[in-house]
This record gives C-alpha cells, structure tokens and sequence, in this order.
C-alpha cells in the first residue's frame, strides 16, 4: 500500500519526521518496506503570467510570449504551444532548471530570438504520459511560486506492507487512524456535505438483495446530468502517488474515495440499466457476463452477481460489466457501495484470475458501518467535478445488520498471555484508543471494536492489539520457568552428521538437489526399496519437472553433468535427501536416502596424479562407512543391481542382513547416453532409514595380542568369475580361533596361469592367544588349509 | 722411558686439539693407540724394563693411556658437535612449497547452517522432531488456523500434489503432529525441505525451514523473547541488537518478527544495501500459538499457553555469506561448494 504523507496529513497532524514516522509504523506492525520522495526532479519551475504575446518573426507556429514572475523586468520566451495566449498563468521552466528524468532548461536561440528558459507541458513535469500545449495553472497561483510546491508535487510516499489481517489500513483514513493511535496525534474524521436535487433516488431505482450472506449491506445513490470528463490535477496526482492509472473524472473519484476509505465504489450508467431494479444474487443458472475488459466470462452458479432483472451487470465486488460501464457520453449515475462477503469475493476473483484494488479489499472485508459515508463521499466530488446532480435519498439496503458482540477482556489474562504487568486502566485507555467501546462486566471488561476493525473477534485478538500498542520492547524479556530437560535428535541425523564428516574426509562434496524430477530420469533411476509409482504434483513450476524424485541419484547425476559442463575435471559428490513414492494404496510415502558419485579423474592425495576412478575406491570409501558404523559383517556386495540402467557386469547390490540397502556401480552405456552422463564414473545410493534402523551392538575393548603373529601367503589358482571374498569368508570362518586376519593382496591373470582362470594370492595371520605359535604348527595348519580349501573350492594351489 | 711418555702424551694432545673432524680424531688414535701407534709401541717395550721399574713404570704408562684416551673422546664429542652444528648450518628445506594435501571434500552451506541452528537449539533443551514433506491441507493449513479461501493463504503459494495432497509450505504442520501424538510440557524443533510456487533470486520452489515450538503451562510472550534473544545472540554474536516487531501469521498471535541488527553496516542503516539503509535484519517469524490451534489438537487454551518460530535457512546462509542467488545452493557448482 503506497501511502501519501502530504494526503495523510489531510486526515492527522503528526509532528514526527519521515524517518521517526516510519520506525513507529514499522513496530507498530505496519512494516514500512520504502520511502520515495517525489517532485525532487523538478527544481527551478516557477509560477508565471504571460503578459503579451506576438508572434515569431521567422516562425507561423512559434509564439513570442512575454513572461513575468512578479519580480524584475519581463522575460521573453520563445514557445510553440498552441494555447500560449496572454493573461494565462504558466508553469516557467527559468534558467538552469531542472525537469524530470534529468532535463536541464537554459537560455536558448530559437529560430533567431533569445528565448530565456521554456514554458512547461504536463508531459515535461511528468504529470501525464502525453499532453497538448502549455499546462495552465489557475489564476489564483502566486507569480513567482515554485511550480512543484504550488501544485503539491513535493510528496514522500511510504510503501507499507500490509498484512492480511488489515484490510482495514489499506486506505489514507485507515492509515491515519493507525498513526493516531500510535503516535497520540488527533484524528480528523472527514465529514461530507452534500447538496441533492431533482427527483428523488427512489423514484430512479431500487434494490433487493437475494443473498444476505453474501451481501450484507448495498447502498446506492443517483446521480444525473455528468459531463463525462479528464479528472483535474490534483485528482490525477492522487491516483498517480498511489499507482493507479486516471481514467475519467467519474471512475476516478471511485477509486479517489477507494483509496481514501477503503471502500469499493462502481458507477454504472444509469441509461444503460436494462430494469430500474438491482438485484443482488448468486449466478444460478446464470452462464456468462462480458465485464468491462472486453472478455465474455463463463459463471459458476455461487458467483455473486449484480443483476437488473434477468441480466447480470457486474460480478460483486470483482468487476464491473461491459454493457453498463461509464463511457464518454454518459450523463446519469448509478452508484454502489456494498459490503461482499470476503470468501465469495475471492474465489471468484482467483478462478478468473481477475484480482483487482477492489477485490483485494472485499477479501479482506471493508468496514460495513462506512458504506454509506464512502458512497456520500463520491457523490459529492462527482457534483463538484463532473456537473452532476445528486438525487435526493440514499438507498441503503441492510439485511446483514447484525448487533456488536462485546468480546470479554480479563485483564489478567492479558498479562498472563504477555508476561508482562499492564494494569487495568492502561488496558481499558488503550481498547479506547483504538475506537472499542468499554463496559466493566465483573472482573472483566466487555469490549465492542469499532466497525472498521473486523479482525478483532476474540480476547486473544484484544491482547494482540494492547501488545502492540504499547509496544513489544514494553515486555519483558524472561526464561521459561521448567524444569531443565536435555534436547535430542532423530538417530537418522546423528547418522547423518557422522557419515558426513567420513565423506567429507574421503573428498566428497556435499550437494543439495531439489526434489523435482521429469518422468524420463524417474523411469532411468527408479530408486531402491520403494513399492508403487512415482509422485505427480498438478501445478509444476516447470511442465517437464512434474514429479518428485524416487532416487537421490537423479540429484547426484544432474550435479555430476552441471559440473561436467564446467570442465571439472574431477566430481566427487555425495547428498543426503528424500525420495518419494505413491504406495499402492495411493497414500504418498517418502524416505531418506545418501547417494554419491566419483567422475572423472581421481587427484590421488599428495602426488598429483590423476586416474579414473575404480570400482574398489567407491566400494572402499562405503566399507569405511559401514566399519564406522560396526557393521561390515553384516553387508555383501553380489555382482548386479535391481536396475537395468546400471551396468550388469559392474554394478552391485549391497545387502545388509541379506536385504537390499543399496546399490554401487557404473551407469549401462544405454544410460549414460539417455542421462547425457558419461566417462569413467562410480554412483552410489543407500537406504539411509534401513541403515539408521538397524541397530548396533554397543563396541566393547578387545585385549591386546601378547604372543606374535605369524604370517603366511597363501596362493591359489580359480576360474575367471570366482568371487575372491568367498575364500576370506571361508577362511575366517575356518578357524577362529587360530586364523587371526586374512586377506587378498593380489590378483593375476596370463601367462602361466591358464588362459580363463586367475591366481589369486592372499596373506592369512596365524596368532594364539595363549602361547607363540611354533613353525611346526603354522606348517601343519597352512597345509590343513590348503586341503580344506581344495576340497571346499577345488582350487588349485601355486607354489 | 719416561721422559718419551710424556712426549708422546704432549704430541698426543697437540695433534688432538688441531683434530676438528671425527676422522682426524680417529687418524690419531691410531697413530698413537693403534696396532702401530707409538703408545702401543711404548706398551710393548715394557717387556725390557726391569721388574723394579715396572711398578712404577706400568702407572705411568697407564695413566699417560688413560690421559690420551680420555682426550681422544673429549674431541671425538668436540668433533661430532661441530659436525652436528655444521650439518644444521648447511641444511634448509623450503617452507614455501606446497603442502602435500589429502583431498577434503566440503558440507553443503545450508547443512552448515541447519547444523549450527539445530545445535544451539539442541544445546537450550529442544528436541529434534520430523514430519512428511507431502502433506495434507489439513496439517499444513487448516489446523494451523488458515481456513479455506482466505487471503492468509496467499502468503503461501502452494504446490499441489496429485490426490488432494500439497507439497508443505512450511514445516509448521510438525507443530500439528507433535502435539496431536504428545502431551505438554514439551520444547521441539523440526528441520527440512519446505516448497512453494515460486522461483526468482531469491525465491527458490524447494527451500528450508527451521521450526521451534514451546507449550507448556505459564508459558508467556515474554518468555519467547527470552528464548529467542538468547538464541539469536549464541547465532549472531552476544551483543547484537535484537528487537522484536509485530506481524501477522493465521497460526500465531500475538505474533512477531525478530529483527537484528545488521551485520553489514553495523545496523548504522545509511547507505546500506544488505539491510536497504534500516539498519535491521529479519530472521525470524513468531509468536504464541493461537488458541484455535491448540482447539484443533484439542488442547485447552485456558490451561496451556506456547510459543513457536520459524527460521529460513536460505536466508540466513544468503546473509551470513553474502551469497547473491538462491539458486546458487542448488546448482551444486563445485567451485561454489569448495568455499563453504
């Protein structure tokens, strides 16, 4: 809401400065978001007579014109408007002024004369878009008066923003009645004389409300013989401090009155009228109305409608209709002021996208007390401005009348809500203050606001409204008397915060994607452990990303290509995010997943060398993971992941407890080419909820070996696709309690070995726990081994 | 004899003084105390001296091998310093070379944020709770005292989800489903990805809040500003201005907004284009639950009293690193990452 200082001092004195003024409003709960100064532009425009003219010697369309400003000797400027005569008063653009967007005036040669400076159009003072000739100012301004402080130019408007909550302050009064109450200036409640002739009102017209639900209260009056015209100046200024476009004279002193007292006003054309009857009603049966923009709307049957007779001429509150609007020629008024039911106002107004001043008002509720005062209001500046003639009587139609409920105040209760100590008579002044009528009711204070408040419906409202008024550095500022309880978190973010750290250790970047995704990449990276289909929204921000993720992937693919593009050289990434499904049952569901990626080229810490990544650096940086977390037991790794998009051959399925907790691999070419992702990679993700549910046994101190080890190398000779990992299980497995360590430190393929097998050499630790193992034993038990392992596995062992 | 002994000592000690490195000590052991050495020599002769003389003369020569040995050590250790000191002097690594690094990847500066939030949360007694991100309207508006076609709602632009779901404008429908499972006295937080309709430089359609709620019984406005102060200033430094304006949430009342002085001009306002010349910041939206909130979890208003807040963590990190569009946080550039 724009708000005019120079049009709020009309309704309040407040002897506060701009900035003192502003810092009020804003802890006040009227946030002020700018301050524009305005008419700062234009400097060295006087007021100024032409006291003769004759024409220029050179020049059939240029005029000499004389110029006094009240003081020295006349001046002669050279002007080409067709309206510079003598006797009027002009706006003098003198020497060395300054005009909007930065235009210097000064002396100049036109045509062979001397022309000191210029005489000025609305267009060159940024008054109106486009003019014709010179502005004339009224013959009552002061020669020699600045031109921007005489017509009021100088303003500062405040740009305040106002919450949903006040629709009473979207208007001067309402503001100025804000002001009053905060700052303790007095208020002038403007008062409305209007003169009435002719026929009364009641003759012209009438009006029935159908629907007093929807439309508690409608008055109207006429007004005959208008002379449709441009609005003057000041009208225009008005409406141009506020944003708002100048229309006519008529449309415009609705919208004046709009922003003076929040209250929509719509004039129709009396002529125009199919029936004198206005009926107020739902649509019904009732299909379309052109409104007065031109376009034919299609109705739902609870649209408000204005109608005469069977014909609807505006929808309530929203828009008026084509057929009835005020055009040029029209001479006699109908005029509206009503209440509409904010909800009604509203939905309409969103279905047909047609948000306006007007209903932006309706939907936060106009004080139903003020429609008449508002409709005397314009009726009287359209007297004034147009010719017209208002018809005696007012037609003010009220079934919504309801009596004031008084809201019970407990001054207790106050201070038992604030924390603070406000007594009694502070509360009862400051329920004054803001227009509420006071009566003691026991303990209690009964409390009737004023019309104009309509949020104020409940005590707590009450006790918002004294918080606010005295101020919240009024409160004190305390601790919470309780008992001390020690704050925790969900298990999945300590999870969290420990694997980051491990990632971030192992080089990985964080990221954060967002959840949305396309149908295409959801159908590529379907996700882990999820029943059902993906999740659709209805209005997308984009019409390509109109689902929800089902794997945190989509997020690490889309940063791993973003800096591809970038011409990084390596990506290491992991993000911690949800997925989402739709069961089902059709209810949605979501879970927490990690995911992550190693791209492009490895820096191997401290060399400087670079390589691809392989497969056993991601498988490597996960085990580290699940050894943090005491659960490498627990997990397998089986060639092959769930999804056809990862590669067969080099992707896995990582199992914990034998079920699925995520997948580990390289993208399928096909992939790779639909995704845009390729070169050497290695992608991850894992079930973090399964991860974080799993639970684990608390890690107890192993006492230290006392007896030496002994180390032996195993070597062994197996068939090309033999899982290395089954011999260290076997192994472990095999005696426990001598077999201390044992694994792989080498793997061969080619000559001699057989073309289609590999050699496989691995280290196994022998260590007592009693005693230092003898040669002898460590002997006898490689060789038990050997044997166990060839009957298990039927290797072949390399000497 | 003897005469030759203590020649053979002064010689001894004269080659050792001009000895300075540990070979030339050794030269002179050698030359005196060696297999050929002249002491060595001089010992052997003591075959010839007759057994009156040889008491006596076996002291002397003992005490002239003592004097000689313990010389020679005394400038081996003489020697060996000047080595040491002389190898200090000649050895010099370059400090200015690069360190050899291993690669550190870097946390995401909204989790840093979040982190740092939640921690001093967590640290003034509140628990961690969690809800859906798909919600329905009525945890996500209804209960939280939007009604239906009402302009409050205006302030959410929502997105919609297929079967009359919405994607949670704020995290605020945890407040609803905490208190629908829980009793009071309770002091909870909730974390997470909020969405709404809305995509500019500093609107970003999937963004995140930090949510903060309080009921108990006697629980005051006072008391919010006391929380919320001493929370502010453990985030933002203990001597930041901190000052509380009121506001309008469907879901608080009285409610406010937590300003704090600027942290780009020191909240002399000005000039200033972080606070745009106010001086203040806003970080926060709050105030104490509204009445009809509590009727919709069926908690009696007369008998508990709480308050709530809610926190963008986008805005704080924008502030906080100055970062100029939110989209920066999603585009996972990682030469954006590896500042944070």
């Amino acid at each position: 809401m724009k708000l005019s200082l120079r049009w709020l001092r009309e309704f309040v004195d407040t002897p506060l400065d701009t900035a003192a003024l502003c810092e009020r409003l804003t802890m006040g709960g009227l946030e002020v978001d700018g301050v524009e100064e305005r008419g700062d532009e234009i400097r060295g425009v006087v007021v100024a007579r032409i006291a003769a003219t004759r024409p220029h010697p050179e020049a059939d369309r240029l005029t000499l014109c004389e110029v006094e400003t009240g003081g020295s000797a006349p001046l002669l400027v050279v002007c080409g408007a067709a309206n510079a005569r003598s006797g009027i008063y002009v706006a003098f653009a003198v020497d060395g002024a300054e005009l909007p967007g930065g235009r210097r005036i000064g002396n100049a040669e036109i045509r062979g004369v001397a022309s000191s400076g210029m005489l000025c159009s609305e267009a060159e003072l940024d008054l109106a878009d486009d003019s014709e000739g010179i502005l004339e100012l009224g013959s009552d301004a002061p020669l020699g008066r600045d031109v921007a402080e005489h017509l009021g130019l100088r303003d500062t408007v405040l740009e305040i923003s106002i919450t949903p909550n006040r629709g009473d302050c979207l208007s001067v009064l309402g503001l100025a009645r804000e002001v009053s109450l905060l700052t303790g200036a007095k208020l002038r409640e403007p008062s409305v004389r209007i003169r009435e002739s002719g026929a009364p009102c009641s003759d012209e017209v009438s009006v029935r409300i159908d629907d007093a639900a929807g439309c508690r209260r409608y008055a109207a009056r006429v007004v005959r013989g208008v002379r449709i015209a441009p609005s003057p100046l000041w009208l225009r200024l008005r409406l141009q401090a506020a944003g708002l476009r100048s229309i006519n004279n008529v449309v415009d002193v609705t919208n004046l009155v709009m922003l003076e007292r929040g209250q929509p006003l719509h004039a129709f054309d009396l002529q125009r009228l199919a029936r004198r009857e206005i009926v107020v009603r739902r649509a019904g049966d009732t299909s379309a109305l052109q409104t007065l923009d031109g376009v034919v709307r299609a109705l739902q049957s609870d649209d408000l409608l204005i109608t005469t007779g069977a014909e609807p001429i505006a929808l309530a509150g929203v828009m008026g209709g084509a057929d009835t609007e005020v055009v040029d020629d029209t001479t006699d008024l109908l005029l509206e002021s009503a209440w509409f039911d904010p909800s009604s106002v509203r939905r309409t107004a969103r279905r047909l996208d047609l948000g306006s001043e007007a209903s932006y008002r309706f939907e936060r509720s106009v004080d139903i007390d003020g429609v008449p005062a508002a409709l005397d209001r314009a009726a009287a500046l359209i007297e004034e401005l147009t010719g017209g003639r208002v018809a005696p009587g007012i037609i003010d139609e009220y079934p919504g009348c309801r009596p004031a409920q008084p809201i019970e105040l407990r001054p207790q209760r106050v201070n038992a809500i604030l924390g603070c100590e406000i007594d009694r008579q502070e509360v009862e002044r400051t329920m004054k203050a803001l227009g509420a009528t006071v009566v003691e009711a026991g303990g209690a204070l009964a409390v009737t606001p004023p019309s104009f408040r309509t949020d104020l419906e409940r005590e707590i409202d009450l006790i918002e409204e004294i918080a606010r008024v005295v101020g919240y550095d009024r409160i004190p500022t305390t601790l919470p008397k309780r008992p001390l309880t020690s704050g925790g978190m969900p298990i999945r973010m300590r999870l969290e915060r420990e694997l980051r750290g491990l990632l971030c250790s192992a080089g990985l970047c964080e990221l954060v994607g967002l959840a949305f995704a396309t149908t295409a990449a959801n159908q590529q990276l379907p996700g882990i452990n999820l029943g059902g289909s993906a999740v659709q929204l209805l209005n997308p921000l984009s019409r390509d990303e109109a689902e929800l993720r089902t794997s945190l992937l989509q997020s690490v693919v889309a940063m791993w290509r973003h800096n591809r593009n970038q011409n990084a050289t390596a990506i290491a990434g992991f993000s911690f995010g949800k997925v989402y499904w739709r069961q089902d049952d059709g209810l949605p569901a979501e879970g927490w997943r990690l995911a992550g990626v190693l791209a492009g080229e490895m820096p191997l810490a401290g060399l400087g060398a670079r390589r691809p990544p392989e497969f056993v650096d991601v498988k490597g940086m996960l085990e580290n993971l699940f050894a943090h977390l005491d659960l490498e037991a627990a997990v397998s790794w089986q060639l092959g992941a769930p999804w056809p998009t990862l590669h067969p051959g080099k992707s896995a399925s990582i199992l914990l407890d034998d079920q699925l907790l995520g997948v580990a691999g390289a993208l399928h070419p096909d992939a790779e080419l639909a995704l845009d992702a390729d070169g050497p990679h290695w992608l991850f993700e894992i079930d973090l909820d399964r991860l974080a549910s799993r639970s684990v046994t608390p890690r107890l101190f192993r006492g230290l070996p006392r007896f030496p080890a002994v180390v032996r190398d195993l070597a062994i000779v197996v068939g090309g696709d033999f899982r290395s990992a089954d011999i260290v299980r076997f192994v472990r497995e095999w005696n426990r309690e001598l077999v201390e360590d044992v694994c792989l430190f080498d793997e061969y393929v080619g000559s001699p070995i057989a073309p289609g097998k590999k050699s496989l050499a691995y280290s196994v630790a022998y260590r007592a726990s009693d005693r230092t193992l003898t040669d002898e034993e460590v002997n006898a038990l490689q060789e038990q081994l050997a044997a166990a392992l060839e009957k298990k596995f039927k290797v072949e062992h390399r000497q | 004899m003897k005469q030759e002994l203590e020649e053979i000592r002064a010689a001894a000690i004269a080659a050792l003084a001009s000895a300075a490195t540990e070979d030339a000590v050794e030269d002179v052991r050698v030359n005196y105390l060696g297999r050929k050495g002249r002491l060595t020599g001089v010992l052997r002769g003591m075959r010839d001296v007759s057994p009156d003389e040889r008491p006596l003369m076996g002291a002397l020569v003992n005490r002239i091998k003592d004097e000689v040995e313990s010389a020679i050590a005394e400038a081996l250790t003489k020697a060996r310093a000047i080595e040491r000191s002389r190898r200090v002097e000649s050895e010099r690594i370059d400090v200015s070379v690069p360190g050899r690094r291993a690669i550190l990847g870097h946390a995401h500066p909204l989790t840093q944020v979040t982190r740092e939030l939640v921690d001093v949360f967590v640290g003034l007694g509140f628990s961690v709770a969690e809800g859906p991100e798909i919600e329905d309207d009525y945890h996500n508006f209804e209960a939280l005292n939007f009604p239906h076609d009402h302009p409050a709602r205006d302030m959410q632009d929502t997105l919609f989800v297929e079967g009359g779901w919405v994607m949670r404008t704020h995290t605020s429908p945890v407040q609803i489903r905490v208190m629908e499972s829980e009793q009071p006295p309770f002091m909870v937080i909730a974390t997470g990805a909020t969405y709404r309709h809305d995509s500019d430089a500093t609107h970003s359609p999937m963004f995140h809040q930090i949510e903060g709620f309080m009921v108990d019984r006697g629980v005051t406005f006072a008391d919010l500003k006391g929380v919320l102060t001493r929370a502010v200033r453990e985030l933002f430094g203990a001597d930041r201005a901190v000052r509380l304006r009121p506001s309008f949430f469907p879901f608080t009342e009285p409610s406010a907004e937590l300003d704090i002085g600027c942290f780009g001009c020191g909240g002399r306002g000005g000039a200033c284009r972080l606070c745009k010349g106010t001086g203040w910041i806003e970080v926060l939206g709050s105030g104490m639950i509204d009445p009809n909130v509590f009727r919709a979890v069926g908690y009696d208003p007369e008998e508990y009293s709480g308050f709530a807040f809610g926190i963008g963590i986008e805005r704080i990190a924008m502030l906080k690193y100055q970062i100029d569009d939110i989209r920066r946080f999603f585009a996972n550039d990682l030469r954006f990452l590896k500042q944070f």
